[in-house]
């Protein structure tokens, strides 16, 4: 297991470094002066060098490449926003526990509510409950986030005034980010939860079982869930990514103070330092949560550890 | 199958739900009130008069501002952004500020100043307040203002091209604590308004120097009567009224509450959810429906009206296009566009159409039939010119982020597209469309002027060659152009100047290179134990310190 | 049985599958009824999609307009129509684009095995490891606007899912015989790739690309939404909803048609996804 482990940390990291090498590949050839950005198109020469030379942007490819490396490793440091000069670790750091907050809860409620409205929904095969559940998950599952956050907005706020639009002053302010980035995802964690659970429960083992005389409850506890879980649990690992990178555009619909608002700010700037800094971030978010699924896998499915 | 009978009746109680959306908190009692703006526009608004004043439920000594945009630093450096400098008016003072009731400039860390002849040129001498001081209680010396002025002549781009021409560096000095000396190549009638703008506010030379990006975050040492206390990126600023301010009772007077919150919205209208649900005491800043809405109908204990901001939209035709050397195909596309209902329909309430070549609150401004709209002679004059239906083919970019403006395009291209000619569309990021704009990349250029006070050059400062706006680019065409702006910004009399810049407004009016569009303002809503008597123009954003709560 | 008879008794048992499931039939044909509709939009819409009355802005629903007009008067209804038409388009593209070269690469990788695997595989996980939405925004803010960068930018994030599919479906045919038959009576491997190792996974690649067009209707809505992706004045679903934002408060159709319209579509190509699904799935045949 601690092989296993150590192994997998190995990989997260070298993945990472080849992520940190594509984005800031994609970013180095994109069209556009960031130097003149900054200077919004009104410098002189000297004022030019200087810049490019602050933000090391003199450098050849290689070098750019290797000091980025580096300055993150060992000091955490992203460069400066080439739109407000301003260093973009200080912008990040007020911003990304917000951010990591909105995007746990997110994908924990995927796991809390997905996984037994689905186990349910298949125990209780052509009830109107499981009718229900099918439809709002086929439903949610349709739901682009975004266009959820506004309609929830109108509703909400504007015409009930029971939750806060937008900002983040209290824990209500989480309410409706979380709904909208995770209400898609729970949909599609019910969807597979079910359809893995009535697969498995169709199985010869678990007919066995069940003809054996072992009490329902255990035949799905003990014997269908645990298989059941195996794809759930790939397709969270999956969604992760999905999740934490939908939440970027509804912090921006409800002003909400995190790095997905940071980056649509920065989008529409051309603030390609911050966009690619945020980029980065989220990706290594992305792949520690896939650890922790590799790892749950493991638990939960021994035979993993032995490939 | 009983889904699709399901989905029928979700979509059904969506809608419901929605169309309910619609109903707000109309207030009882209203009248419909009449206004002129700072701009000189006639605005009617409706407002509330229920009997007495609403109470303040949220914090008393607080006064809760929204605004719609992104709050970024404090240094007065990097004054990026147009809200940012709501909240950096706050924090800075400048050396003068501009009433704009009586257009008088008065001093604010200038005690005085005199103009003095110096050879060719003027030398500007001012002289500093000796009570002034930074918010550490350091004295404010004449060498802070000499780099917060002289110096950034060399280093923001913005100032260098207000002021790159007027004033000599070199021959620019201070002397002891008090006494500022800027030399200018000749009398320019606009210096003291450059000087009483916020690109020149003034600011700890030492502080600024040293200061770290943390320190410039939230703990800078400005020169005005706000403290930064807290700042959150991306959401919101509070400051905190200075009681140790010098000014109090000298330039300014205390506001009677003690905290001004500056809330910052990405989608403007959810800063007025945010208002009507109480978050707010005041907004600046709403999109053009809601103020449309709010003035309309009027909210409850609510004065909704538009402050003026100095921008104003024009299409520039670029001289490098070979197809508008032709003037009947210039005026060919004045004929095709209807600017008054173009202006309407982008920016609705906040609009106003343009009958000038110029903001409306410049001086020397001359009025025209600037909307000539007429179909059938845009398309004969298309015919006489040799285009067939479709054969011109235009292209232009828009900001993606500036809904506005891209309603304005589309209104644009459908206009040009009823006389048979193209255009085609692109949105772009901000910076980038900007760039494509300025750089010549475009055929048709959309482009927004600004106006920071009433100098008229300010709103002409593109045309000339070599300007950052290569496709508003006039002078080339007509060496009198270039004499006519000089004329205009160094002459010695009203006379003078009022002459010259006739001559540069009726030249644009005949040429047809530059079609004015749309002129607008910045919707407000308030409370009415908010005192908004003094607030009316946002041009100066210095002007949000007249925001005040009434006292009981 | 030859091998032709078998591959139509194969997908004749599909059919028959897939006949006797009534809510996947149902899907399938109201959405090519919104694909038909989509694709002759501007013969069936009652108004030009850029035909604007300045003087009748903001109209709710009525019988005149069946969505409204929006901010230029425009007929919402048309727009959402032609905005289908684009999105759908955009969509279909950019999964095509990404079945393409994920086939190839994926079956690349199962045929080869070894270095060329490795190298493919690892890539692939690298691709996974940045969120798919993030790649999208990353590639488009570099490449720019337009119908084509997003047909890339979409297209290039997707490519992942048919690498690994094709892969999981060249090893499990790799080793049959008529595979080991055509190469040893001297097929070129690029041969045996199209005419052998692709029709096998045929069933779940369709499955994919019907699964796989709904999620790029999602991300492509996203993008324009952020203001990347289609550029507004063409109409999209994703660019309507982020025009319609700034009137949300109190003009509601400019929201919500355009987004009804993508939820109704994603429904339906998930239920028409996973009908197919059920229908292709071999191991249901039991």
């Amino acid at each position: 297991m601690v092989k296993y482990l150590i192994k997998s940390v190995l990989m997260v990291i070298l993945t990472m470094l080849a992520v940190v090498f594509i984005i800031f590949t994609i970013n180095y050839f994109t069209p556009g002066d960031p130097v003149a950005i900054f200077f919004d198109f009104d410098y002189t020469e000297a004022q030019y060098a200087a810049k490019a030379a602050e933000w090391g942007l003199d450098q050849p490819f290689f070098v750019q490449f290797f000091n980025y490396v580096k300055n993150i490793v060992t000091r955490l440091d992203f460069g400066y926003s080439y739109y407000s000069g301003n260093s973009i670790l200080s912008e990040l750091s007020a911003r990304f526990p917000v951010s990591l907050k909105l995007g746990l809860i997110s994908v924990l409620l995927t796991v809390v509510i997905g996984v037994p409205s689905g186990i349910i929904s298949a125990t209780r095969q052509y009830s109107l409950l499981d009718y229900g559940v099918t439809f709002v998950s086929l439903f949610f599952a349709a739901v682009p986030g975004f266009w959820l956050s506004m309609i929830m907005i109108l509703i909400f706020s504007s015409r009930l005034g029971w939750l806060p639009s937008s900002g983040l002053t209290d824990w209500t302010c989480y309410i409706m980010p979380v709904i909208a980035s995770s209400a898609q995802y729970v949909a599609s964690v019910t969807r597979q939860t079910r359809s893995s659970m009535l697969e498995v429960i169709r199985q010869d083992y678990i007919r066995t079982a069940r003809a054996k005389g072992v009490s329902e409850r255990a035949v799905i506890f003990r014997h269908a869930l645990r298989n059941a879980l195996i794809p759930v649990v790939t397709l969270i690992g999956l969604q992760a990514g999905a999740v934490i990178s939908g939440s970027a555009i509804i912090e921006a619909v409800h002003s909400f103070p995190g790095m997905g608002s940071l980056m649509m700010t920065a989008i529409n700037n051309k603030d390609y330092s911050t966009i690619q800094a945020v980029v980065l971030v989220l990706s290594a978010v992305v792949c520690v949560i896939n650890l922790a699924v590799d790892t749950v896998y493991a638990v939960i499915d021994p035979r993993v550890e032995i490939r | 199958m009983g889904k699709k009978a399901a989905v029928r009746a979700v979509l059904c109680v969506l809608l419901l739900a929605l169309s309910g959306c619609t109903q707000v908190a109309v207030p009882a009692e209203t009248e419909r009130m009449t206004y002129e703006v700072g701009t000189g526009q006639i605005v009617t608004a409706v407002n509330s008069v229920e009997d007495g004043i609403a109470e303040k439920t949220s914090d008393s000594r607080t006064l809760y501002l929204g605004a719609y945009g992104e709050n970024f630093v404090t240094s007065t450096l990097s004054a990026v952004g147009y809200n940012n400098l709501i909240a950096i008016s706050g924090i800075y003072d400048g050396l003068f500020q501009k009433d704009f009731k009586t257009g008088e400039l008065k001093g604010l860390i200038a005690e005085s100043y005199e103009f003095i002849p110096d050879g060719d040129g003027v030398m500007l001498h001012i002289t500093i307040r000796e009570e002034a001081r930074f918010q550490s209680g350091e004295p404010i010396t004449a060498e802070d203002c000499y780099y917060a002025t002289v110096e950034r002549v060399n280093t923001v781009g913005t100032v260098r091209t207000y002021l790159g021409s007027s004033v000599d560096v070199e021959g620019s000095y201070y002397e002891g604590d008090r006494d500022l000396y800027i030399r200018l190549y000749g009398y320019d009638n606009t210096i003291l308004e450059c000087l009483a703008c916020q690109w020149l506010n003034i600011s700890n030379r030492s502080f600024e120097e040293t200061a770290t990006d943390e320190e410039l975050w939230d703990k800078v040492d400005g020169s005005g009567p706000f403290l930064v206390r807290e700042q959150i990126s991306g959401d919101s600023v509070l400051l905190e009224v200075d009681d140790d301010y010098w000014g109090w009772g000298i330039v300014d007077q205390r506001p009677n509450y003690d905290f001004l919150s500056v809330k910052f919205y990405t989608e403007a209208s959810i800063m007025l959810i945010d208002y009507e649900n109480g978050k707010l005491d005041a907004c600046i800043g709403l999109s053009f429906s809601d103020t449309r809405d709010v003035m309309e109908t009027g909210r409850v204990h609510s004065n909704a009206k538009v402050v003026s901001s100095g921008n104003y939209t024009v299409i520039c035709l670029p001289t490098y296009v070979e197809a508008f050397q032709d003037p009947r195909v210039r005026e060919a596309i004045m004929c095709a566009i209807d600017t008054d209902a173009t202006a309407i329909a982008a920016y609705g309430q906040l609009g106003i159409t343009m009958d000038a070549y110029v903001s409306s609150m410049a001086n020397y401004r001359k009025e025209y039939q600037t909307n000539r709209y007429d179909v059938e002679r845009a398309k004969q004059l298309l015919e006489e010119a040799g285009y067939e239906e479709g054969e011109l083919s235009l292209y232009t970019v828009v900001s993606s982020n500036d809904s506005c403006s891209i309603a304005l395009a589309e209104i644009v291209q459908s206009f040009l597209a009823d006389v048979g000619i193209e255009l085609q569309v692109d949105s772009y990021d901000f910076a980038t469309a900007i760039q494509m704009q300025r750089n010549g990349s475009v055929d048709l250029c959309i482009t927004t002027f600004y106006t920071m006070n009433n100098d008229i050059s300010g709103c002409l400062i593109q045309l000339p060659e070599g300007s950052y706006n290569e496709a508003a680019w006039v002078t080339q065409l007509d060496p009198a152009l270039s004499e006519m702006f000089e004329a205009g910004r160094y002459a010695a009399t009203e006379e003078e100047a009022r002459q010259a810049y006739g001559w540069i407004q009726d030249w644009l009016h005949e040429q047809m290179w530059y079609l004015p569009v749309v002129e607008y303002n910045t919707g407000f809503i308030c409370r009415d134990y908010v005192d908004d008597s003094e607030f009316y123009n946002l041009m100066h954003a210095r002007d949000i310190r007249n925001l005040n709560l009434l006292t009981e | 049985m030859s091998k032709q008879q078998r591959k139509r008794g194969q997908w004749w048992d599909v059919w028959g599958r897939l006949r006797r499931n009534k809510v996947a039939m149902v899907s399938i044909a109201l959405l090519l009824l919104i694909i038909l509709a989509a694709i002759f939009s501007e013969l069936i819409t009652p108004y030009g999609y850029m035909e604007r009355d300045l003087t009748n802005t903001f109209a709710f629903p009525s019988l005149e307009h069946l969505f409204g007009t929006d901010n230029l008067g425009r007929d919402i209804f048309s727009r959402v129509l032609v905005g289908g038409r684009i999105s759908l388009l955009v969509a279909f593209g950019s999964v095509l684009l990404s079945a393409a070269a994920g086939s190839l690469l994926g079956a690349a990788a199962g045929y080869y095995g070894g270095r060329v695997e490795f190298g493919i595989m690892k890539l692939t996980d690298i691709m996974m490891a940045i969120p798919a939405f993030l790649l999208a925004v990353t590639v488009s803010a570099a490449m720019g606007t337009g119908l084509m960068n997003t047909v890339v930018a979409v297209g290039l994030t997707n490519i992942p899912r048919f690498v690994r599919l094709m892969r999981a479906e060249t090893l499990s045919v790799k080793g049959n015989e008529f595979i080991l038959a055509s190469r040893a009576s001297g097929g070129s491997d690029l041969y045996i790739i199209l005419k052998h190792i692709f029709p096998n996974a045929l069933s779940s690649t369709i499955v994919n690309v019907t699964l796989g067009v709904g999620t790029a209707i999602l991300q492509i809505s996203g993008l324009s939404f952020v203001g990347l992706g289609v550029r507004p004045p063409t109409p999209e679903w994703g660019s309507m909803l982020a025009s319609g934002r700034t009137y949300m408060r109190d003009f509601w159709p400019m929201v919500t048609f355009p987004g009804i319209a993508i939820v109704v579509t994603l429904m339906l190509f998930n239920l028409a996804g996973d009908g197919l699904r059920d229908a292709m799935d071999p191991r249901l045949k039991r």
